[in-house]
Parts: structure tokens; sequence; C-alpha cells
């Protein structure tokens, strides 16, 4: 018994390795081919209105007041020709709203909203008198898809952008963002850059502006695995045009495709499941249309730094992504959707909804196998191995491929430390997530609702 | 242990090992890099004076560089000094040197392994309007492993340098160019070879024609308008629709008769357009006409057609009309938010 579920864990993860590998080999290749590119020169055409499409930014922001200041500010220094803030106070129970007031000096305005996605009630629309481009929407409390829809319902601009309330943004993530869609004439309707972990790094006024690292074992850990899902998983899927997250942090959409495809659902991975029926909508329409990602780190988020939010977040990523997994059932090796159903569909749902399944359960073998002793440690040793290949070695490639190919981590030391934390994931990070994953999956089972939203200290001096 | 668990063990050992030892080398790597950047900052503190000197007045010798990190640090710094100080005599002094300096050095990078290293060759190329490496671009245009960004790239290039061969390279790319690549190669031709470009319009492709009407617009490329006019006569309403685009950039004023014909066009994006040209050019003539708009069933235009009443001299009068007596909810809706929008202007 305790034999063939050995094998089943040891074999199920050296397929998973296998097809990591082949991601890892596509991401390689992708970007030692960009490597040492200007930094500037492929974007200057786009600073010329008469090429670019302007952009709606959407800020929801459900009790941010700590974060909110540091995100709009960020927003205002961005450089892109011609673009909006829509900043959505989705009936905060704190003082967003008046902070928004003060701060940016805002004053009531009427605009004819659009009803194109249905949402809960809109109470008022102000406009900052200090600038020009931004606006604030106040709404009944409908939750962060709810707000999104009221934005997309306000915006005047082709494109809509969300942006999570305590995020920082890059000067120029609009122009690296945008770029895919501009040159392939909005072949592209999605596009989403690579994010990054703002513990540790010096933020002044909404930028920037020197990338640290973190003391904190926990929030490392979390940087190497942001590295891992970004560098490794999303360039080498985008590549192929199978993608299926443009990341909840920052990802920009052709709004004509959002509302055609109903908008933001009331999901808990509400980005996730946008881009799946984005892609389902285009395979049933047998539109041309592509969802691409752009590897240069262009959105800097604040990660939870103790063990019960990042805990909170760990089940409810998973939980989200069950859900719309199971929303989207009917793509699951369906040949009718192409690629999509044939590979993406069961990427996520063997290898990221399922794999922390079977990897609790070879770390709960290993622990039976070592207290059995005599043959069965032979067992224990083997699915150890396995599991440092599937997730140490892993990560310790991301960090190594970060520093061959994109090289933002200035510090040596830094470089030094991600690299020799990555190599103790299989002792404690990994077991931990995959045990939170996995509660994830219980809750959605139980149907247990709720947001666990974490405390947010803001990340901005 | 088993056999097959010591092999296991050692693949997992080896891999370990392997990662140990890149991670050896991208360290070691990376303190030489930081010393060779602080090489560059330091060499770049020595010349930006004397460069500066030299691409504003042209009296001061300037040394030829001899290492790789002072040719990085000359050619960044005439980049910057070119992005920042655009002027004629500018450019010319930082040609010259560039042709004198820096052309073989380019030449080698063109034909650099990475495509990072060849494509920002290309664009210093471009950016010093070095002209005498023509030639070479023309090589490397033709050869078979030139990848599309390359290509992309290069046309510019052509087009700019106002090769007489760029028309031809045109009629030749794959589908993979895209209208915004059409776009920034038009940008770059000189007058003659845009003009032939409209001569010959009906032998293009639909996308770079679209592109053709775009640029006479984005560009203001007034002689090309009697062209405009005749494509707004054009059967294809896509045509119409540009070209009303470019007049109403360029601000031209369209005769009543000509306008009234888009406004009952069934095609929603040329009803748009007409009312953009209206908003620019401020036709007093056409009030009635655009009030009708206020209610047509498309909010895009309901919205245009406000603002081009807002535009005109006594806009805010009729507007604040349409909002009290209008018997359509959306017209109504429609001119009270324009109304807002001309108080915030002022």
């Amino acid at each position: 018994m305790i034999e063939m579920a050995a094998m089943f864990v040891f074999y199920f993860m050296v397929a998973v390795v296998l097809f990591y590998t082949f991601l890892l080999v596509v991401s390689f290749v992708q970007l030692r081919r960009m490597y040492e590119l200007d930094e500037w020169e492929p974007y200057e055409e786009m600073l010329d209105v008469s090429y670019t499409k302007p952009v709606s930014i959407l800020v929801p922001a459900y009790n941010e007041e700590a974060g909110i200041f540091a995100t709009v500010r960020s927003l205002l220094s961005i450089e892109y020709p011609e673009y909006e803030i829509v900043v959505i106070n989705d009936g905060s129970t704190d003082d967003t709203l008046e902070r928004l007031k003060r701060d940016f000096d805002l004053v009531e305005m009427k605009r004819v909203i659009r009803q194109q996605l249905p949402t809960a009630r809109v109470r008022a629309v102000y406009r900052s008198r200090k600038f020009s481009h931004l606006f604030v929407i106040d709404k009944e409390n409908g939750g962060k898809a709810d707000a999104l829809n009221a934005g997309i319902n306000f915006s005047s601009y082709p494109y809509v952008c969300s942006i999570d309330g305590d995020s920082v943004i890059e000067r120029r993530a609009f122009l690296k963002v945008m770029k895919p869609i501009i040159d392939s004439d909005e072949e592209v309707i999605a596009s989403g850059g690579s994010v990054r972990i703002a513990n540790g790094c010096d933020i002044e006024k909404g930028e920037v502006v020197r990338i640290g690292l973190s003391r904190q074992p926990l929030v490392v850990m979390q940087v190497i695995e942001y590295l891992r899902a970004f560098l490794m998983g999303r360039i080498g899927l985008s590549r192929h045009n199978l993608l299926l997250i443009v990341s909840g942090a920052f990802g920009v959409f052709s709004k004509q495709w959002v509302i055609r495809a109903g908008g933001y659902a009331h999901t808990v991975g509400e980005d996730m499941e946008l881009v799946v029926r984005l892609h389902r909508l285009v395979k049933e329409t047998n539109a041309n249309k592509k969802i691409v990602y752009v590897p240069d780190p262009v959105c800097w988020t604040e990660a939870p730094e103790s063990m019960t939010d990042l805990r909170k977040q760990r089940r409810r990523w998973h939980r989200g992504l069950l859900e719309s997994l199971w929303l989207h059932r009917r793509m699951w090796f369906n040949p009718r959707y192409g690629s999509i159903g044939l590979i993406s569909m069961p990427y996520y749902l063997l290898i990221e909804f399922l794999g922390p399944v079977v990897e609790l359960i070879g770390y709960i073998l290993i622990v039976i196998s070592l207290i059995l002793g005599d043959v069965y440690i032979e067992f224990a040793i083997l699915l150890f191995l396995v599991s440092v290949l599937y997730s140490s070695i892993f990560s310790m490639a991301a960090v190594l491929l970060e520093e061959w190919t994109i090289r933002k981590i200035s510090n040596v030391s830094d470089v030094v430390r991600l690299f020799f934390y990555s190599f103790t994931e299989t002792l404690w990070y990994r077991p931990l997530t995959v045990l939170w994953r996995c509660e994830g999956i219980v809750d959605a089972l139980l149907k247990r609702k709720g947001w666990g939203e974490m405390k947010r200290k803001g990340v901005s001096k | 242990m088993s056999n097959p668990l010591m092999l296991f063990s050692l693949i997992v050992v080896t891999l370990w090992i392997i990662l140990l030892a890149i991670f050896l080398y991208l360290i070691v790597k990376k303190r030489k890099d930081a010393r060779w950047k602080k090489k560059v900052e330091t060499y770049k503190r020595l010349y930006e004076p004397m460069l500066l000197r030299y691409v504003a007045y042209g009296d001061e010798q300037v040394p030829a560089p001899s290492s790789s990190a002072q040719y990085v640090t000359m050619i960044e710094l005439l980049d910057h000094f070119i992005r920042v100080l655009a002027d004629g005599d500018v450019r010319a002094r930082v040609t010259s040197l560039a042709e004198t300096y820096f052309a073989d050095y380019l030449h080698k990078q063109l034909y650099h392994r990475r495509l990072g290293r060849r494509m920002n060759a290309l664009f210093y190329i471009e950016d010093f309007g070095l002209r005498s490496l023509l030639p070479e671009l023309e090589n490397m245009y033709e050869q078979k492993r030139v990848t599309t960004m390359e290509k992309r790239q290069l046309l510019n290039m052509f087009a700019l340098f106002q090769h007489p061969h760029v028309y031809e390279y045109m009629k030749n790319v794959d589908d993979s160019f895209t209208q915004f690549d059409y776009r920034l190669i038009l940008s770059r031709m000189d007058d003659d070879t845009f003009a032939k470009m409209v001569d010959h319009f009906f032998d293009w492709h639909e996308k770079i024609q679209y592109v053709i009407v775009d640029m006479i617009g984005i560009m203001k490329k007034f002689p090309h308008i009697p062209f405009l006019l005749t494509l707004l006569r054009h059967e294809q309403s896509e045509y119409r629709v540009r070209a009303l685009k470019a007049l109403a950039q360029m601000a031209y004023p369209l005769d009543v008769e000509q306008l009234h014909i888009h406004f009952q066009s069934p095609v929603w994006q040329e009803r748009l357009m007409a009312l953009r040209l209206c908003a620019r050019t401020r036709r007093q003539e056409m009030v009635d006409h655009i009030v009708l708009l206020m209610k047509d069933a498309v909010f895009s235009v309901r919205s245009q057609a406000a603002e081009a009443l807002l535009r005109m001299p006594n806009g805010q009068d009729i507007l604040e009309h349409i909002a009290q007596t209008s018997d359509d909810r959306y017209a109504r809706d429609m001119a009270l938010e324009w109304l807002e929008r001309g108080r915030e202007h002022d």
C-alpha cells in the first residue's frame, strides 16, 4: 500500500519536473535573447500620443486608507502619453474616501455612466481639482469584482488595467505592458506584467528607489516563489498562448473584450477567472487574439509578513483556483478549446491545483516511512529527494534565471541570500504552503466564504 | 541502498552541484560587472564636460576611445545629448564624431550573437544617423536569419536614411508587419517618398493604405488633402472613416453638403468622425444637424455631438437648451455631462 502510494507520488513529481524543465528552457531562451537590450529605446516611439492607445487605470479600494495615497501617487507620475486613474471606493468602512478627498482635493461631478456591466449602486463620482485625470467613484460595497466592473462602466478609454490598492507601479510599466498590444495592432487583448515583492525595498513618493531584500525569512521565500511563478511559469506558458493568469496585481485588458466576456466575476480569483473567460470567448468566436505576459518587473506589491496572513492568502488563492477551474470544467481536456482545453486547463488542474495534494501525501508518507523504519526508509529518502528536486532545485534555478537574464537585484549579498534560502525551501516553507493550499481546497468543499483580507501597513515611506 | 535510489540521488546531487557552479559563476560575473559599471561611471564624469562642449560648440578635441568601457561611455553620453539637445548643429556634430569613432565598433556589434546587442547597435546607428553603414544594413536585411524585430528596425532606418529602394523593400515584407510598424516607417519618410506612397495608394494592400491615410492626418501633410477628399466618396466605409479622421486632425473645413452626407451615414463611426471634424472646425451652420445627432442611438456619437456643440461660440446655451427641453432622456443626460465638463475646463 505504502509502496504503491510512494511510487505514485514519485512518478507524478517526476512528470511535473519534466514539464517544469520544459518551461524553464523556454523561458531561458526567451529571456537570454533580449539580454542587455536597451531599457529605453524600444519604448521611445510609444510616447507619441497618436500611436498609443489610452488606458484607464482602475484602483479598487476597500479599507485601504494606509496604502491608497502611495498607490495613487505612484500612478500620477507614470510615463504614458494618455491615461486616467479611476479609484473605486467599494463602500469602505474606514477613512479611505475621506483621505482621498483631502489628499487630492476632490469635488463631486456629474457624469453619464454607461451601465455596460451591472454593479452595486454608485453613490457619487468625484474628480480631482489637482489632477485632471484622476477620478474617484464612491459606491456601495459589492466586492472587488463589482468595484472593477463599476470602474469599467465609468472609464472612457479602450484599455483598462486593474491595480491592487497597495501596489507600486514602475514609471514605465504601462509602456512595457502596452507594447505587445500596440505592436500587434491589438491582436493581443490582454497583457500582464511581472510582479515583485516590495517588502525590503525603499519606496519614496510612490517609486521604488532601491531594490532590497527583506530580513524576514518568510518574505524572502515569497520573493523566490514570485520569481519562480513569473519568470519560469508564465513566460513559458505565454510563449505558446497558454497563459491562464494575468496577475491580479498588474494586467491590461481590452475593455471591449472584457465587456463581451461579461466583466469581472464574483469569484475569489477574479483575475484568473477573467482570463479563462477571455480565452474561452476567443476560442468560441474563432477570433485571432492573444494573451501575453511581459517578463520585466513592473509592479511591486506588499507581501504578508506573518504566518497568519500568508496562510489566509494562500487558502484564498487556492480556493479561487478551484472555483475558476470548476466553473470552466467544460473546457477540461476538451479539444474544442484547442491548446487551452488540452494543455493549459490540465496543467492548472493537475499541477497547480492537485500538485499540493500529491505533495502533501508525499510529506505524510515520508513521516510514516520514517516511523515504520526498516525497508521503508528507502521510500522516505526517495520521496525526500524528489521533493527537493520539485521545490528547492527549481527555486534555485529560478533565482539563477533572474540573475542570468533580468538582473534586477543589485546587491551581491541579496542574490547569495536568495540562493541559499531557496535551497531550504523543501525543509520548511514548501510543506507549510502545501498544507495551507490543501486547507483552501477544504474551505471550498465546505463552501466557507470570507475574504481573509490581510491587514496592510503600507509599503511607502 | 538499492541501485535505482542511488542513481536518483546521484542525479539530484549532480543537479545541485551544477546549480552551485552556475551560482558561483554568476556571482563572480556580477562582481566583475559591478566593477565595469563603476569604471563606465567614472569615465562618464570625466568625458561629460568635454563631450558636451564638443556637441554644443564644436571647439573641443575629443580623444578616440580605446577600451570597450570608453566606447560604451561615449556612445551612451552622446545618445543622451542627442535626446535632450535636439538641434540641427548638435546632430551634425554627433554624426560626424560617431562616423569617425564608432562606425567600426557598431558595425561589429551588428554581428553579435545576441539579439539584444544587435538591436542596441541598430538603435544607436539610427540615433546617430550613421548613413555610411547603409550597405551593412542592406546586407543584414538580406540575411536569412534576420529576426522580425531587426527587420522592422532596419526598414525604419531605410526610411529615415531615404534609401532609394525603401519602396521596393516595403512591397516584399511579410504579413507579420502590423499597422504600427508601418506607421513608424512612414513617419520617417521624407515628403517625396511619402508622396510616392500616396500616388500608388491603390497598389498597396489594405493595412498600408489605412496607415497612409492615418499618417497624412497625424503628420499634418496638407498637400495630400485633395487625395483625402477623393477618398470621402469611396464606397468602402473604412476609407471614408479614416479620411474624415485625418481631415479632423488637420481641422479642414469641409463644406456643409459633404458633412451632411456623412452625418446620415448608416456607419456610426462615420457619423462620429464627421462630428469630430465639426468640433475641430466650429461650423456654426451645422448646429441644427448636430443637435439631431444628440439623439443618436450610439453613445459615443451622442457624446461627440455634445462636445461639438460645446465648442461652438454659443455652445453652452445650446446644451443648456437641450438639457432643459429635449424629449430624449439620453440627449438631456449627455448635454448635462458636457455642460459640466465645460465648467471643469473653465
